[in-house]
């Protein structure tokens, strides 16, 4: 595994050698740290962040978005025009990447097994494969060990021209970590089960080895590559009694999207739509009212700051309207991730507008139907990562919950800013889309493939009465944020991309693998740094 | 001296109780907040419940707190619903009945409610939800919920309601739904 992990951007690499040498909880007795004050550890700063020596309220914007440039257009876009399919109805359709024909690559439709080619030009740093389902030829759901699970369209065995291996679905073992669990960051690319039958997209390399190969060499091997159409539903066939319902009849519609190096910044825009409501059904904000709106103006511009960090410059984020019917009947969204056929994978192909960057759809209620209905989320996407340039797909979405969105004064304070706040959320369902997983899931067995964000170890950061829980699948625990603000491997819970959020600790920070993963979706746009 | 101090104890006091203060309840507040604070992962009950002493009290204020996040406040009813008892059901009826509620705090503490009364209770407590003078947002969250818990003794009034006014066909459409599937069991 290559060694070699250049930084991203100086002022990044600073940045997160920062905070991950810093990492520590406040004391209790020493005098609250003050903005300025002299730091060597994160524990010298309690809540504030050690940055270059010192104690700040807040990580810089990235230098490469201008100060008063850096601040996002907003404006009023198109309304989506759709007329209703009924409700309870369950539709999907196909369509075609927005990207320029230099760009994607489109393979044609195959079946699952087949073996198919593509082209690396020189110069590319990613690789993003799409696959469609065609003629519902593949079934929505698989059952493994006795759980109904949805298809996934995934490919596998995606290997370079030297006939290596860049990516299987399905590898022979994964190896394990000190404390036993799953350690996926010695492979070149890895992509999680994310249920997606009818349209699903992997974009590679997003871990440290793959990474490295692209940043080594200036880019990733050239020349002629192949892929294996795939879904769960073909694997599942070859697991024996231990999967029933599986299927070697999948056809799907497959493109591949190649991109060149990351540039030291890159630009992303946004395309955000509305299901708010007020008690006689009218909007409660409509695109023109969002777009001079100082609450959502000011949740734009923290969006921007916290994408900042990773080197993405905040662009045009572009309000649309939906028609009435669907705006009532999706201002409370509900989400069953058993099922594409649920409110928010409907919603999702509402996102017609052509843009590559994410569709985020702000609503007033968002529930989840997990072990009971009614569970509140605050945010959650279609895919990871999204579908760039592949709107109107049940994928092709990211939602978030949002009230009432005052809009503050002062430095970004998600502590004390409620539109900041919602800020941080946004961006962590865009980090999602760009393709960044949870440093540390809630049970804190399960970690990104990536080696410089921190981890919350259930096995080293829970009381020796609840180690018993770690891993226990009826009673597992909860590593919440105050179990993960501390040092060493009980750290991340300021990350952008940990579990959960908390307004005292959370601080949306991003280190410069999760930057570079990030600026090589394809919904970033290079844009020279000024 | 004291009217002009008013104002700012006002702000004080109406911080998030989800920020750090010197009231002893840190290690209470990281769980809860943290739990309530879950972007996209399920909160199993049997978490809530696990709290410990103290946590009904501050769940019920993270619940009520006109400063914090709707979407934070429905997830603290969750909690208080999951753990029960007689703060729990005062929350929700409060939260439930108050037009000044925001809509989706309102709408999780009727789904609340769900969880909490009796059937006989609950339809008591929500039918006035369905009335025509009802914001139309918590008769729909009203009408799921009774479809959900008492679809015998209520799925005949949403479906009247529903047809007696189109505009709200659309947000009584998950009930209807609800209802559906209890009448084919």
């Amino acid at each position: 595994m290559p060694s070699s992990r250049r930084a991203t951007t100086p002022t990044l690499a600073l940045a997160a050698s920062a905070l991950l040498a810093c990492g520590g909880g406040g004391g209790s007795s020493a005098p609250e740290p003050q903005p300025g004050d002299p730091c060597t550890t994160q524990a010298a700063c309690g809540h504030l962040l050690c940055f270059e020596g010192s104690c700040v309220t807040a990580l810089p914007d990235a230098p490469s978005c201008p100060a008063a440039g850096g601040a996002p257009t907003l404006v009023a876009g198109a309304a989506v025009v759709a007329s209703d399919p009924g409700a309870g109805v369950c539709s999907h359709s196909i369509v075609d990447p927005v990207f320029p024909a230099g760009v994607v690559q489109a393979l044609g439709e195959h079946g699952v097994g087949e073996q198919v080619g593509f082209t690396v030009p020189p110069g590319t740093w990613s690789i993003s494969i799409y696959e469609q389902e065609v003629d519902d030829s593949a079934p929505d759901a698989i059952s493994y060990l006795g759980q109904a699970l949805p298809n996934a369209a995934v490919p596998t065995d995606v290997r370079m021209p030297g006939g290596e291996v860049f990516y299987d679905d399905t590898p022979a073992s994964v190896p394990l970590d000190p404390d036993g669990y799953l350690d996926f960051t010695g492979f070149f690319s890895v992509h999680f089960g994310s249920p997606t039958p009818w349209v699903g997209v992997a974009t590679f390399p997003n871990a440290p080895p793959g990474l490295d190969l692209a940043r080594v060499a200036g880019e990733l091997p050239a020349g002629d590559w192949t892929l294996r159409v795939n879904d769960w539903a073909l694997e599942c066939t070859t697991f024996g009694s231990a999967c029933t319902g599986g299927s070697s009849a999948g056809r799907y519609r497959v493109h591949v999207v190649t991109e060149g190096p990351p540039a030291s910044t890159g630009a992303l825009d946004l395309d955000v739509y509305l299901a708010t409501s007020g008690p006689s059904g009218e909007p409660r904000l409509t695109a023109a009212e969002a777009a001079t709106d100082p609450g959502l103006a000011r949740l734009f511009q923290g969006v921007a700051t916290v994408l900042g960090r990773a080197g993405l410059c905040l662009g045009t984020v572009t309000f649309h309207d939906l028609p009435d019917w669907a705006r009532l009947r999706f201002e409370s969204t509900l989400y069953d991730p058993s099922t594409l056929c649920d409110e928010m994978h409907q919603m999702f192909q509402l996102s017609t507008a052509s843009g590559r960057g994410p569709s985020l759809f702000m609503v007033d209620e968002l529930l989840a139907t997990y072990s009971r209905p009614g569970q509140t989320l605050l945010g959650v996407d279609g895919s990871i990562p999204g579908p760039s340039g592949l709107p109107g797909t049940p994928a092709s979405g990211a939602v978030m919950s949002f009230g009432s969105v005052p809009s503050c004064t002062g430095a970004f304070s998600p502590a004390s800013c409620r539109a900041d706040e919602l800020a941080v959320i946004a961006s962590h369902e865009l980090g999602h889309w760009l393709g960044l997983f949870h440093t540390s899931e809630s049970t804190g067995t399960d970690f990104d493939p990536l080696t410089d964000t921190p981890r919350c170890s259930c096995a080293h950061c829970t009381l020796l009465a609840d180690r018993g829980r770690c891993g226990d699948p009826t009673d597992p625990m909860q590593m919440t944020p105050g179990l993960c603000n501390g040092v060493g491997s009980c750290s991340g819970a300021s990350n952008l991309m940990f579990w959960a959020y908390d307004p005292s600790i959370s601080r949306g920070a991003i280190t410069p693998q999760q930057a570079e993963v990030v600026r090589l979706d394809p919904a970033v746009r290079a844009e020279p740094a000024p | 001296m004291i009217v002009a101090l008013a104002p700012l104890l006002a702000v004080a006091l109406s911080t998030s109780p989800c920020l750090p203060r010197p009231d002893g309840r840190e290690a209470l507040r990281t769980r809860i907040c943290g739990l309530a604070g879950a972007y996209d992962s399920p909160i199993p009950d049997r978490a809530w419940r696990d709290l410990g002493p103290g946590a009904d009290a501050f769940l019920a204020e993270l619940a009520g707190s006109p400063d914090d996040l709707e979407a934070r406040r429905a997830r603290a009813l969750e909690g208080l619903a999951a753990r029960g008892g007689p703060l729990a059901e005062r929350t929700h009826r409060s939260l439930a009945s108050s037009a000044e509620t925001p809509i989706a705090v309102r709408r999780g503490a009727i789904r609340g409610l769900g969880r909490l009364l009796p059937r006989a209770e609950l339809s008591r407590t929500l039918r006035p939800l369905l009335s025509p003078a009802a914001d139309p947002r918590a008769r729909a969250a009203a009408a799921e919920t009774l479809a959900l818990h008492d679809p015998a003794g209520s799925c005949g009034v949403v479906r009247a309601r529903a047809a007696a006014d189109p505009s709200d066909a659309v947000r009584l459409e998950s009930a209807l739904s609800t209802c559906r599937a209890a009448s084919e069991r």
